[in-house]
């Protein structure tokens, strides 16, 4: 315990920076604004790519390679993402882009956006995206590549999607790749999986249709509120510093770019998987199939965020000991759920330790 | 049907709505009619809640209940439906704000503790932020992630959707009237598309199945049309053996 004497001291450095603070930054906020009004670079996706096919809302992008022809590896990896966020941010901006990482590394890559569903999607259940827009992805990459097995990496919701989709189609899927992938969501901690327990899933979609993305943005919102405060206070405070700003405004522009998720699946996922938790039991049925991770042979790259809140540690990590592989390996990393892709340890450690186990197989 | 003393609209619903805040402005003063001494914030928020949910009920409820009349019955109903959601979701909005508010009123509360035991951590303002911020994170966690928080934000959740829909289920006869299609044209419509999806991506998967075989059974044609002609010459044929059938399945020539 310090002395008063100290203690007044500290109090007095505290209100001394307090104020300081606060005395710069109408000039800061000033500067600020005349940069933003200037125009700020938060252009996103800006990756050379050729849509390849499109069906419906959904659109099969291949990426320009970068790497030299000897450089590149046979076999494709195809990115399926989230469909309650788009794929931007996989490639946020120059230099801070998990895609340029993965073909700077020589990988072959295609990735799934599965655009933005209207009510005229409202229908499309499980069975819909993954034996229908996910499986003719899947056969137009082979006709496309001339690989007959692709690499499947699934982010987020779109990793529980590729888990499935493997169970069901193994003969097409050489490895499977999953990242910040929830399959267990009986789980303690887990406040959004806490949340949806309770949703009336029929409740939401038939009040919307689909189910808004602004909805599940608010709930996410919701659940880390001082997060959410400190990032704007954040911003405020570093509002003249350029390449700040444009990070920042990259970043918003995925969190708040969340497409609605058409009602027959998001009733599934929120009832099926995050309510009866199905899919870690077998027990999960998308259109006459019962989904058996066992049928999952392949080998499996698990990697997880020791800190991500939104698919938590507990939630990934059981799907090693689910799946029938005998190459299964989970890795741990120190990040959240946006660390895995965007950021230095992602760029430095978690990128390349992908490609190199994608290159041992 | 509310007596005239407690009829807030013969009181006059502003008077109502200004006597509030006067209570509120009191309570933050420190005011409380001779009582001394401010309120806690948690009994300021609570009280504002409670007297906004019961002014709602007071101005609203009874006359929600007027049995409607006439050909607009339906879209009378329906409105009416629609309000009294409307009411309940303000009154749940009100009772959540105020639980949602308790985590800040903790820090508050422990504030005083909390810079006592983290004096020597805390150097600079920066410190001390971060500090408020991990405590004030910690009680948003305990609250949001307990049985009861959880439940207070579905049920939240719940009476808002109440209210969409019967708002939607309100607009619907003005919509047929104008001949607009409503929601359940545009379902009709958008399930029709769905299966009609459904069954050109089996018939593209027929289709390609067809395709596969087609080509296969090229690729034998030409296989046989490039063996020399004595080789392609049927062999003569044998007399078939006779083949006795003990049951259904057994193959016969």
């Amino acid at each position: 315990m310090p002395a008063a004497r100290d203690m007044h001291m500290d109090m007095h450095n505290i209100t001394a920076q307090m104020a300081a603070e606060l005395a710069s930054f109408p000039a800061r906020l000033r500067d600020g604004v005349q940069m933003l009004a200037g125009g700020v670079d938060h252009a996103v996706a800006t990756t050379p790519a050729d849509i390849i096919y499109r069906e419906d809302k959904m659109g099969l992008l291949h990426y320009h390679p970068t790497a030299v022809p000897a450089d590149r590896h046979p076999t494709p990896v195809v990115i399926v993402y989230a469909l309650i966020n788009r794929y931007i941010m996989l490639d946020l901006e120059p230099g801070r882009s998990f895609v340029q990482n993965l073909l700077n590394a020589g990988l072959d890559l295609y990735l799934i956006d599965w655009g933005r569903p209207t009510a005229a999607d409202r229908f499309n259940d499980l069975d819909d995206y993954l034996n229908g827009y996910l499986d003719t992805a899947i056969d137009r990459v082979r006709a496309h590549s001339g690989s007959d097995r692709v690499n499947l990496m699934g982010i987020c919701m779109g990793g529980t999607f590729a888990v499935i989709y493997t169970a069901l189609h193994p003969s097409k899927v050489k490895n499977l790749i999953t990242l910040a992938t929830p399959t267990d969501f009986d789980v303690p901690d887990a406040t959004l999986f806490l949340w949806a327990k309770q949703l009336d899933a029929d409740q939401i979609v038939g009040a919307f249709g689909c189910l808004p993305g602004d909805l599940a943005n608010i709930l996410y919102l919701l659940a880390v509120p001082v997060d959410t405060l400190n990032k704007y206070i954040n911003f405020l405070r570093r509002i003249d510093n350029r390449k700040f700003v444009s990070t920042f405004l990259r970043m918003e522009k995925w969190i708040f770019d969340s497409p609605d998720m058409p009602a027959a699946v998001a009733r599934q996922f929120i009832g099926d998987l995050l309510q009866e938790n199905r899919l870690i039991q077998n027990r999960l049925s998308v259109g006459r199939h019962r989904v058996d991770l066992g049928h999952i042979r392949c080998p499996l790259l698990n990697v997880y965020g020791r800190t991500d809140f939104l698919a938590p540690p507990a939630a990934c990590t059981p799907l090693a000991d689910a799946v029938g592989s005998v190459d299964a390996t989970t890795l741990g990393v120190d990040s959240g759920h946006v660390g895995i892709f965007v950021g230095s340890m992602s760029h430095k450690t978690i990128c390349p330790r992908i490609v190199e186990w994608i290159r041992q197989r | 049907m509310a007596d005239q003393k407690s009829d807030p609209w013969r009181q006059g619903i502003w008077q109502e709505i200004l006597k509030a805040f006067d209570q509120w402005q009191a309570q933050l003063s420190g005011d409380r009619g001779g009582e001394g001494g401010s309120a806690p914030p948690e009994s300021l928020l609570a009280e504002t809640a409670q007297h906004l949910a019961a002014l709602f009920q007071a101005a609203m409820a009874p006359y929600l209940k007027i049995p409607p009349l006439g050909l607009g019955r339906e879209a009378v109903l329906k409105s009416t439906a629609a309000a009294e959601a409307q009411q309940r979701f303000v009154a749940a909005l009100a009772v959540f704000l105020q639980a949602f508010g308790r985590p800040l009123l903790d820090l508050l509360r422990d504030l005083p503790g909390i810079l006592k035991d983290q004096a020597e951590e805390i150097e600079n303002a920066d410190d001390l932020y971060r500090t408020l911020s991990e405590v004030l994170s910690q009680n948003y966690q305990q609250f949001l992630s307990s049985p009861e928080g959880a439940a207070q934000l579905a049920q939240l959740i719940h009476l808002f959707l109440e209210f969409k829909q019967r708002l939607d289920a309100s607009l619907a006869p003005a919509l047929r009237f104008f001949g607009i299609p409503g929601k359940a044209e545009m379902d009709d419509v958008y399930s029709g598309l769905h299966r009609l999806k459904k069954r050109q991506r089996k018939l593209e998967g027929t289709l390609a199945e067809q395709q596969t075989h087609i080509a296969a059974l090229n690729r034998q044609i030409e296989t046989l049309a490039a063996r020399p002609a004595r080789a392609r010459r049927p062999a003569r044929k044998k007399p078939a053996a006779k083949v006795r059938s003990h049951g259904p399945g057994a193959a016969e020539d």
